[in-house]
């Protein structure tokens, strides 16, 4: 490979590069672009990514879905890179991202182009995409009709939830489906696998998803806000381990105040988080350090309505490098820093059209394994926005739109 | 009595020479290509898990021949090792690191392949990050000359690369 450096150093300085760096290298030489085409150097990129925290992205959606842009985690560089997926024209939720790859459900039938509102009981013509936004690669999945329980005729399903993760014992990527009907009938549970390039029904849920948010992926699981039995109240978490394809249940921290609790699930620094909106008044978020463990629940924040931070919804998103700041985000308008130590706000970021904030990373990680098929993307402009920075000082960047000039290279 | 020159504190210097002829075990590292000898406190040199297996086999004499690494990396990775046993607070040896690796590519390819050899995984992976942020912004060209790869790919090869990732600044 090298004359100068021994293959496996090679292999170690490479690791550390980011995948801008890496896809531009592929062009180097034939030894080269095999090492960063490999599976094994693959995997050791993500996973030195992953403990150091490194390559992180901020994925925010458009509110008419018609646009996904993510920008480095450090907010340093201002530009914000428009994903630009084939199915730009259908319009796409996000659903959620594991290892950098992204999973979006088109809001229009990607055939006929027709618009199918979520909230319709049984939407089949709506087509699951994964997306690699790093790599530019997608991977239209097949689709599977829920299948209606042959008694209950007439009974449509309420909604249907996802989910996303990695099977780490199997080294395969895999999306969930819920498929959740009313009264007492169960709940019909189909997986996706990536290696397989297909879909399999599983054990029916035993509870009830209590919103319709998609599930959130931890430690080779999935996990959603369930209600034990039907007409319950109480709360808890289910969980859908993708390797061993068995449910299991989580405790709720002991809350002080059961008033008016709306509580999101959601992952933050490697760990389950609460998001306990009480009914706009204050906002607690949870953690649970230890996973499985009641008491290990730990409030690691609590804002309160005032007029400085008006909120109706406030979300942890992720935690800063050093882990003494969480990122949250304030409705649909902006993202800010909270100083974990100082109970203050450092920085505020605004962005034009949008909806909601993921954290996310870049990966070199591949959609193609045998029986799929893989699209690079059409050559198209990639356009690129400037977020608009509201700074304590109050100084504003205005917002520009960019192009590509004739010699292809961005401005 | 032989008139001894103090650098700061004389206390501590003091203190230093009671602590040599106190119970903690020292090496002689001699590199076998210019045959530099240095001598170690053996829990600075076990850093290296070369050197500690060998210790720990009972093979290490109290000469231990270093192949393959010159006198002046040796000098170096002592000088690491010694500020990483001595120093536990991460932000003052986040500093040492910055400072220490602010070396020519050809010092911190010696110090590479040098810690590489010896398996001291701390030095190795500061060295390989500080590579690695000095390489991301090149071309393609430029990592050729730096690396010394021969350009193997035909002109078509490099043309269908650049038209699939050609959404990135350079080339």
């Amino acid at each position: 490979m090298s004359d100068l450096i021994p293959p496996h150093l090679i292999a170690n300085i490479f690791s550390r590069l980011p995948v801008k760096s890496l896809l531009r290298f592929r062009c180097v030489s034939k030894p080269l672009r095999a090492l960063i085409d490999s599976p094994h150097f693959i995997n050791s990129h993500l996973h030195k990514s992953l403990v150091s925290n490194s390559n992180r992205t901020i994925i925010t959606t458009s509110i008419d879905c018609t646009s996904i842009c993510y920008t480095d985690f450090d907010f340093d560089n201002p530009f914000a890179t428009f994903v630009n997926h084939p199915f730009t024209h259908c319009g796409a939720h996000f659903i959620a991202s594991c290892n950098g790859l992204i999973l979006l459900l088109t809001a229009k039938n990607v055939d006929t182009c027709v618009l199918e509102t979520i909230s319709q009981p049984d939407p089949p013509n709506l087509s699951l995409v994964l997306v690699n936004p790093a790599t530019r690669k997608h991977k239209l999945l097949p689709v599977s009709p829920v299948e209606y329980p042959v008694y209950y005729s007439e009974t449509k399903c309420e909604f249907v939830s996802y989910g996303f993760g990695y099977d780490s014992v199997r080294d395969d990527y895999k999306v969930v489906r819920i498929a959740q009907f009313p009264d007492m009938v169960k709940n019909e549970v189909k997986v996706f696998s990536l290696k397989k390039n297909g879909w399999r029904r599983v054990l029916d849920f035993p509870y009830r998803v209590s919103t319709s948010e998609h599930g959130v992926f931890l430690d080779s699981a999935v996990h959603w806000l369930v209600c034990k039995r039907f007409g319950s109240e109480a709360a808890v978490i289910a969980s859908f381990n993708l390797g061993t394809e068995k449910y299991g249940l989580l405790p709720q921290p002991r809350y002080s105040d059961m008033s008016d609790n709306m509580a999101t699930l959601g992952v933050l620094g490697g760990k389950l988080c609460l998001n306990c909106n009480y009914n706009m008044r204050y906002i607690d978020i949870w953690v649970m350090e230890k996973y499985g463990v009641k008491k290990s629940w730990s409030k690691i924040l609590s804002v309160v309505q005032n007029d400085d931070l008006p909120f109706v919804q406030l979300t942890a998103v992720a935690y800063s490098n050093t882990g003494k700041k969480v990122l949250l985000q304030q409705d649909a308008s902006q993202l800010l820093w909270y100083e974990l130590e100082q109970k203050v706000i450092s920085k505020k970021f605004h962005f034009p059209d949008f909806w909601k904030a993921y954290v996310s990373l870049e990966s070199l990680v591949k959609l193609d394994y045998e029986d799929s098929t893989e699209f690079p993307w059409s050559k198209r402009k990639t356009k690129k926005r400037i977020m608009t920075a509201v700074l304590d000082s109050f100084l504003v960047v205005r917002r520009k739109r960019w192009s590509t000039n004739k010699s292809g290279l961005l401005r | 009595m032989k008139k001894l020159k103090f650098i700061g504190n004389p206390l501590l210097q003091s203190r230093e020479k009671i602590n040599m002829s106190s119970d903690k075990k020292w090496l002689t590292l001699k590199t076998t290509e210019d045959n530099e000898e240095f001598v170690v406190e053996e829990s600075v040199a076990i850093m290296s898990n070369v050197i500690k297996n060998m210790v720990e086999d009972g093979c290490a004499s109290s000469v231990i021949p270093v192949p393959r690494v010159k006198g002046n990396a040796m000098g170096k990775i002592i000088e690491f090792c010694k500020k990483h046993t001595e120093e536990s607070d991460e932000k003052v040896l986040k500093e040492f690191d910055a400072e220490f690796l602010n070396l020519g590519p050809d010092a911190l390819y010696d110090l590479m392949v040098s810690a590489n050899f010896l398996e001291i995984k701390v030095l190795l992976d500061s060295v390989t990050t500080k590579v690695a942020d000095m390489i991301k912004g090149k071309s393609s060209e430029e990592i050729r000359n730096i690396l010394k790869i021969e350009n193997d790919l035909s002109a078509e090869e490099i043309e269908e690369s650049r038209r699939e990732n050609c959404w990135t600044r350079q080339e």
